[in-house]
């Protein structure tokens, strides 16, 4: 009777038929194997670099760099009385974030009597930025050269980075717009050109068109003094693009002040145009007076204190142009190529943000008696926003990214830069270390930024 | 008596029909092309870019060419130098792959050609085993591209392969093992009660897309030799493979938690219902749905994938655009870069357009049987 006694036989539990037992058993399982493999990792790299008679650790950082950068920026070197106005105006900065960070977190509408502190601190940083800017005196400013450190090179690295992100994105997100819109114009013509626009770039990759670009800059454009010569303003050779520079002059800091208080009587009035469309229903127009401001009190400030700017032009003197603002070849390519590149799938973003929209809506507005201005600021914007952001963000988040192909054609951001210092240094492990945290924080801070924008916009969402 | 008397005249409304104006040919360039004042601005400021662009286009393409296979034909020639092109072909298709052996890459497109046209038939679409059957042919494309000696096949040298070859190698494989790959990362950020394993796969996703994938290759040129022992040697095209991969599997992962996020939570309580478990539960009833939804993203992630390999040419391989360097280096053909250029565009361009369109397809088709 064997079938009995199996029946009779008790299945003994095993351990991992306890839910909670078999998620830990894995969970440390997992985790150990990670970590073996990081420690046969970090095992081998540290028996190559002894191998290599490579020292380890971020000590090289302060060291001086021995090489060039050919493209810098230069940066504030503060020692005195301007520290410690730039130490307050930090102070004032962090002081102003915690206040409007407190009072948002409240409640969604902002309080009366935080709106007022919010009003003070903006007012203080006003004065107080005109102030460092009044005090600038004390401020040394210093460019890259062979003498500084390994940490100011990464430094200049990212700053070209930036330079490059910055212009980047704000340029093609308005070719992207003038691209998009032109794909959804009643014109045939115009339609079918953006389309072939979009398609082309699109499709092309991005390190090719850079590449393209630098190599038309470089071989097809012709020598310095042959140079393209637009009215003696802007030249355009192998060396470059260059343009006239506007250059601060006696009354620049006056001017500056001036500006500040056109921007704060701005906000004032706008603030009264709304008290008075919510109270009576009147509007009441800003642009006028504002402009009215502006230009008395420039007026006043170039009459006493002279002009704040003059332009400066680009002139051939010897073998190259003196003076004027110049973009280098490889700016100009990577410039170009980004640009390009990111507007064609901004021009797609807008396009299917605008179609988003349902007719209806539209058609409401115009019902309403709204004009063609106030109908894409009123009605259509703020909803083609909400689907244009989540995207555009990826595409910024992207283009930041993309900067790093600066490798190829030898700009001088943070790719290339951490590049050369692997080369010159030997410190592998750590410029990479050093870069991929730079280009994460790059990426963190703009997702930041724009979740930050897209919660201001959905807000209004009922 | 003045009277004012109206005349009727009595029309025949059909015989004038409508305005002329406002019917065929005339009809339509008046309302797409000249409907308003700023419409035909805008008109002829595009007509006179278009015109310039194909006069530009053709005079350098077409016209001032030559398309003579010597270098001598490009001596005064005002245009483009097409001879390049006919003579270096080559070169962008295969990279220095040895030329008796070029058979091997013929075979290789007879079994890729044989599987899509297998494809079509609908028991083959229909049967299970299909997707084995695209996943094993991978051996013998393998085996016929290196070369194993047992088969009595010369082993091609990895540092030959290039050129277009290379492009499509390394994002095809680097896909190909970034998915599943992928797919286990995007689980396990989705996972429930295992918060390490969880936090891990975020961290990593994360970090990926985080960094330009050039760092990503420079990490695998440079850092990865490091990391092995060091009698342990990877060439150059493994190591990008290996960086491509690890890249793609982050990429993967976000797409793939976008479908397993539109899978209904119902499925897989039904699932966990008649007793599947955690595996089963996901590769017969959560997977299969998901994968479905990101067809048209996998897609387009492949697009952005072949043209993100053209980054290799950092790290110093010759894929496609590497290749136009190489061309332009050589000196034959010194300076005919802006051909090798225009030629390599137009090569990622065809592949790009037509991927997307096809993925364009998937998703009209998919919203179709939605409907």
């Amino acid at each position: 009777m064997k079938n009995k006694e199996r029946h009779v036989v008790v299945k003994e539990f095993s351990r991992f038929q306890n839910y909670s037992f078999r998620m830990i058993f894995y969970q440390i399982t997992f985790l150990l194997t990670i970590l073996g493999t990081g420690y046969w990792l970090t095992s081998n790299i540290i028996k190559n670099m002894i191998q290599r008679g490579i020292s380890s650790g971020f000590g090289f950082m302060i060291k001086e760099s021995g090489f060039d950068i050919s493209e810098t920026i230069p940066l504030p070197l503060i020692e005195g009385r301007g520290l410690f106005i730039v130490i307050l105006f930090l102070a004032y900065v962090l002081g102003f974030i915690l206040v409007y960070w407190r009072a948002h977190s409240k409640g969604e509408k902002i309080s009366p009597r935080a709106n007022k502190v919010l009003i003070a601190a903006f007012f203080l940083i006003g004065v107080l930025g005109s102030l460092f800017y009044l005090m600038g005196d004390s401020i040394a400013w210093i460019g890259f050269s062979q003498v500084s450190s390994y940490s100011f090179a990464i430094l200049t690295g990212v700053l070209n980075t930036l330079k490059l992100a910055f212009a980047g994105c704000i340029t093609a997100t308005i070719v992207g717009l003038m691209v998009g819109i032109g794909r959804l114009s009643p014109n045939w013509l115009l339609k079918r050109l953006s389309g072939i626009y979009v398609e082309t770039f699109r499709n092309i990759p991005i390190l090719l068109q850079i590449l393209f670009w630098y190599f038309i800059v470089i071989g097809v454009l012709p020598s310095v003094r042959q140079s393209i010569n637009f009215y003696d303003m802007f030249f355009l050779n192998n060396r470059g693009a260059y343009f006239p520079m506007v250059n601060p002059c006696e009354g620049f800091r006056p001017f500056m002040l001036v500006l500040v208080l056109t921007i704060i009587s701005i906000c004032f009035m706008g603030r009264y145009k709304k008290k008075k469309i919510e109270l009576e229903g009147k509007e009441f127009k800003i642009f006028y007076p504002s402009l009215f401001i502006f230009a008395g009190l420039s007026l006043f400030s170039i009459m006493v204190f002279g002009t704040p700017i003059s332009l400066s032009y680009p002139i051939l003197k010897g073998f190259n142009f003196q003076g004027g603002l110049v973009l280098s070849p490889e700016f100009v390519a990577m410039f170009l190529g980004l640009v390009i590149y990111t507007s064609a799938y901004v021009a797609e973003i807008v396009r299917s943000g605008i179609q988003a929209i349902s007719k209806g809506q539209i058609e409401a507005g115009l019902a309403l008696g709204l004009k063609r201005g106030q109908l894409l600021r009123l009605v259509v914007l703020p909803q083609s926003l909400r689907v244009i952001i989540p995207p555009l963000t990826g595409q910024y988040l992207s283009l930041a990214k993309d900067t790093s192909l600066g490798v190829a054609v030898a700009y001088p951001e943070l790719a290339s830069v951490s590049g050369t210092i692997m080369a010159v240094s030997g410190q592998v492990v750590e410029v990479l270390a050093l870069t991929m945290s730079v280009y994460l924080t790059i990426s963190l801070l703009i997702s930041l930024f724009m979740n930050w924008y897209n919660t201001q916009i959905t807000m209004e969402e009922r | 008596m003045n009277t004012c008397v109206s005349k009727v005249v009595d029309i025949d409304e059909d015989a004038i029909g409508p305005p002329r104006l406002e019917i065929g040919i005339l009809g339509w360039l008046k309302s797409n092309l000249f409907s308003s004042w700023l419409n035909t601005t805008i008109t002829f400021i595009c007509l006179w870019i278009s015109y310039n662009l194909f006069v530009f286009i053709t005079k350098w393409a077409v016209i001032g060419a030559s398309f003579g296979k010597a270098p001598e034909n490009c001596k005064d020639c005002s245009g483009a130098c097409w001879s390049v092109i006919r003579d270096t072909w080559t070169l962008f298709l295969m990279g220095r792959y040895p030329s008796e052996e070029r058979w091997r890459l013929l075979g290789i497109l007879f079994i890729v050609g044989a599987l899509i046209i297998v494809s079509f038939f609908k028991k083959v679409r229909n049967w299970r085993g299909k997707y084995y059957l695209w996943a094993f042919s991978i051996i013998p494309i393998l085996i016929l591209l290196k070369g194993v000696d047992v088969f009595g096949l010369k082993v091609v040298d990895t540092e030959l392969i290039g050129g277009l070859l290379l492009t499509v190698l390394l994002s095809i494989i680097g896909l190909g093992f970034g998915f599943p790959l992928g797919v286990l990362l995007a689980l396990g950020r989705r996972s429930r009660g295992l918060p390490i394993i969880k936090w891990i796969c975020i961290v990593y996703i994360e970090v990926i897309r985080g960094i330009p994938i050039v760092s990503m290759l420079i990490i695998a040129s440079i850092l990865l030799p490091l990391c092995l022992p060091s009698d342990v040697s990877l060439g150059l095209v493994l190591r990008a493979q290996v960086g491509i991969i690890l890249f793609s599997a982050g990429y993967i992962a976000e797409i793939i938690r976008g479908g397993l996020q539109g899978v209904p939570k119902a499925q897989e309580e039904a699932a966990w219902s008649i007793g599947l478990n955690y595996w089963k539960t996901m590769v017969f009833v959560i997977l299969p749905q998901a994968l479905r939804i990101v067809i048209p993203p996998l897609v387009s992630i492949f697009i952005t994938f072949i043209k993100a390999t053209s980054l290799v040419t950092v790290i110093g391989l010759f894929d496609l655009l590497g290749m136009a360097g190489v061309v332009a280096a050589n000196p034959k053909w010194l300076g005919k870069i802006v051909e090798a250029y225009v030629f390599v565009a137009a090569i990622y361009w065809v592949i790009c357009y037509s991927l997307s369109r096809y993925a364009m397809n998937i998703e009209k088709q998919h919203k179709a049987r939605e409907h």
